[in-house]
């Protein structure tokens, strides 16, 4: 415990965790998360977050404008990493309170806690860059391999990633995946991760190659069928910071306020209460201090190989 | 055979032009993409064009009215088109109110373009003394300038949309089309082509094209670093790459150079620090010392990372005169798989529109274009100290291997014979046949049900 309190204050200031620490980090972490379920139950109140992608200094401040952990129950729906620069850190942080308050946060996983796309998208390139070596990359794979597929709040309220698949229509069998495996490519597993709400009549393809684009009539019988109330799941910005759809029934909720540094949107969590009311708190990006942050985290070898 | 009278005697007489077709499917296309005469010439136009401008400094104003029809050719009427796609911005404002990002007004404008382009390329080619046009050299050639302004579907824009553009420059170039030019002539067109690129990234907050975050060089750009470094070579006594960081220097050169006009444009639209947000940059000026060790850097990544990255090649299509499908050795057509069905179809998508355009990824996409019969191969799953790999090896294959899909309703696919020469009459015997039988019967039955919920066609 003490370890990972150093671990969680050298985090807050962005600084370097040794390859060993992280190591050790990763081995617990999976331990924990092996024996949670592939839908997890979770009671109110309980805060629910979007995607983070790296953005350190704006998930401290979801942390600080929601309660924090220490006072606060918290699911976060995934996407912890790629595209932002501080990928690691944010998602050792999420580990580290999971292993310091096992009961106190949730996390579901994203399209991008996978191999394949974090091989693409820069988790894998910040790891080399700020490790000179993959081995880091490898040991949050092995995590991310662990994550729940969902959670489900006092069996009204359903989270996930992306969101529904043609393959599942009850909870149970999303109970019924192996989940403890790279996300495939098709099938139940992927579409959870993937897929997305539109104004569609029935299921259609998706622009993005994976999962599905689903509509009102396939979330009002995902609801019916489970006798659930809302569907809550991430995978789009929205530049409000969260967007319900439907008649209430599903609810889009982003967490990386100015998105890669551009995007000029908001960010949201969600609260549920005791009564299941909606609360949303709203932030804005960290206002950038120039110095913090690269310049503390060493580079260890640079992506300059084209240029030796 | 119409027999062209000016410019196509820069080609062989039996050159054979027309509209261009997908090709690269796969990490095994890209591959053979690696081989082709079409990457030979692209890669010999990209270091054409970035040679001429090298040491040179753009003065747009000064030199503007040196530029005449008589010795540019065709220089003035690209321009032109491209100042009247600009005006189309104008006409045709973004929506108001909320919405996701990209802003959907831009598909207005891409219809408008796409209503234009053939048309004015055929002007275009009239007033330069091409007379008796064929039908597959404007099809051809008006590919490359149509899908150079970004993805109407997707809304986004990235470095394969900049390398079309390099593809219609370089068949104007090979139709002799561009006669005499210089450095000058080629930033002043490829001035005219950012700014109008830039505005409808503005105009329309379109989005990265399989954005990487801060871990990529530019978040849509990446030819325009290589014309601007190239034309700071030899200018080392006054611009050093370390200078690159510092702002002043950036709104001094912004007019001037396509490194400071990139830059300076990253600072428009990002905000936070430049060392966190694009690390590479930041990288190259922090630790490369002389221009030409930039610029050779930035060509052998723009080799990896553009022209032999799948995500970003598969959109490159090719035709049979300007980019040919062939191997650049052996001069013979290079495994090609075709569309049988629904080839002129847009694939019908959802309206939305994302931030994660995941779908460039390489995530072998199930639904536009199926294929048969390579596997798909990748390494990226490295079995490490977890064990569970063995005991459930039927899950984890299925999740890196390729297997054949019936797709829902459409796009059955074959693979020619390389021995044809004929470009567009490819046999498409047994196809399909026998795949079923590869896959698990849980995965004939969902897709029995897909085939059910998608929709018909």
């Amino acid at each position: 415990m003490m370890q990972i309190d150093r671990t969680i204050t050298l985090l807050k200031q962005g600084k370097h965790i040794t390859e060993e620490a992280v190591y050790s980090l990763c081995l617990k972490s999976q331990e924990l998360l092996m024996t949670e379920a592939n839908v997890t139950h979770v009671d109110t109140p309980v805060t629910i977050c979007g995607d983070i992608h790296g953005q350190l200094h704006d998930l401290l401040t979801l942390f600080d404008k929601s309660g924090g952990v220490e006072k606060t129950r918290y699911i976060f729906l995934g996407d912890f990493v790629d595209r932002g620069f501080y990928s690691l850190e944010s998602f050792l942080l999420l580990i580290c309170y999971k292993l310091k308050y096992p009961d106190r946060i949730t996390l579901i996983r994203g399209n991008h806690e996978t191999r394949q796309i974090t091989k693409v998208y820069g988790f894998y390139d910040e790891i080399m860059r700020k490790y000179g070596n993959s081995n880091v990359w490898r040991y949050c794979c092995e995590v991310f391999d662990y994550l729940s597929l969902g959670a489900i709040i006092n069996n009204n309220i359903f989270c996930v990633h992306g969101g529904l698949s043609p393959d599942v229509s009850t909870i149970d069998e999303i109970r019924a995946i192996d989940r403890k495996q790279e996300v495939p490519h098709e099938g139940a597993m992927c579409d959870l991760l993937w897929s997305d709400p539109d104004d569609v009549e029935k299921w259609s393809l998706s622009p993005r190659g994976a999962g599905f684009v689903f509509g009102q009539n396939e979330v009002n019988q995902f609801l019916h069928t489970n006798n659930v109330e809302l569907i809550a799941r991430a995978h789009q910005l929205v530049m409000e910071g969260y967007k319900e759809m439907f008649d209430g029934g599903l609810v889009t909720v982003w967490s990386a306020p100015n998105y890669c540094y551009r995007c000029g949107n908001v960010a949201a969590v969600l609260r549920i209460e005791d009564d299941l009311q909606r609360n949303y708190t709203i932030f804005d990006a960290v206002q950038p201090q120039d110095g913090v942050g690269n310049a503390i985290i060493p580079t260890k070898k640079s992506q300059m190989d084209y240029f030796l | 055979m119409v027999v062209h009278k000016k410019p196509l005697s820069a080609f062989p007489k039996d050159t054979v032009f027309s509209s261009p077709i997908k090709r690269i499917f796969d990490s095994q296309t890209t591959i053979y993409f690696q081989h082709s005469e079409a990457l030979t010439r692209l890669k010999f136009f990209v270091s054409k064009y970035t040679s001429l401008v090298e040491s040179k400094t753009y003065y747009p104003k000064n030199e503007a009215a040196a530029l005449d029809k008589e010795s540019s050719g065709a220089l003035m009427d690209v321009i032109e088109i491209l100042n009247r796609l600009s005006g189309y911005i104008d006409d045709i404002p973004p929506f108001e109110g909320p919405r996701r990002y990209g802003n959907l007004a831009c598909r207005i404008w891409h219809d408008k373009l796409n209503a234009v382009i053939t048309d004015e390329i055929t002007n275009l080619l009239r007033r330069n003394g091409v007379e008796n046009i064929d039908n597959g050299f404007v099809l051809e050639m008006t590919y490359y300038i149509q899908n150079c302004f970004g993805s109407k579907t997707r809304l986004d824009f990235g470095t394969g949309h900049e390398l079309s553009f390099v593809a219609f420059i370089a068949a104007l170039d090979m139709s002799d089309l561009l006669p005499n030019l210089t450095g000058y002539t080629i930033m002043e067109i490829f001035n005219h082509y950012y700014k109008l690129v830039k505005k409808l990234i503005l105009t329309y907050t379109l989005e990265p094209a399989g954005s990487h975050g801060v871990w990529g060089l530019d978040d849509h750009f990446h030819f325009i670093y290589l014309l601007g470094a190239s034309q700071w070579i030899g200018n080392e006594k006054i611009i050093l790459p370390k200078d690159m960081l510092d702002k002043s220097v950036l709104n001094q050169y912004k007019d001037q150079n396509f490194y400071c006009m990139a830059l300076s444009f990253i600072f428009q639209v990002k905000s936070g620090p430049f060392s966190e947000h694009s690390p590479i940059l930041y990288d190259i000026s922090h630790n490369v010392k002389h221009w030409s060790k930039v610029f050779k850097g930035l060509m052998k990544m723009y080799d990896e990372e553009v022209l032999n990255k799948y995500p970003v090649v598969q959109h490159f299509w090719f035709g049979t005169g300007f980019f040919p499908w062939i191997d650049t050795k052996t001069e013979k057509p290079l495994p090609a798989y075709e569309i049988v069905e629904d080839s002129q179809e847009e694939l019908e998508t959802s309206h939305n529109t994302n931030i994660d355009n995941d779908i460039t990824t390489g995530m072998p996409n199930r639904t536009a274009y199926t294929k048969q019969p390579i596997t798909y191969h990748t390494n990226l799953h490295t079995p490490t100290i977890m064990t569970r790999n063995e005991t459930i090896p039927s899950t984890i294959n299925n999740a890196f291997s390729r297997k054949p899909q019936t797709a829902p309703s459409r796009t059955i696919t074959s693979m020619a014979p390389p021995s044809s020469r004929t470009f567009n009459n490819y046999t498409t015997s047994a196809r399909n046949l026998g795949t079923t039988s590869n896959m698990a019967s849980s995965r004939l039955a969902q897709d029995e049900k897909l085939r059910n919920v998608l929709p018909k066609r």
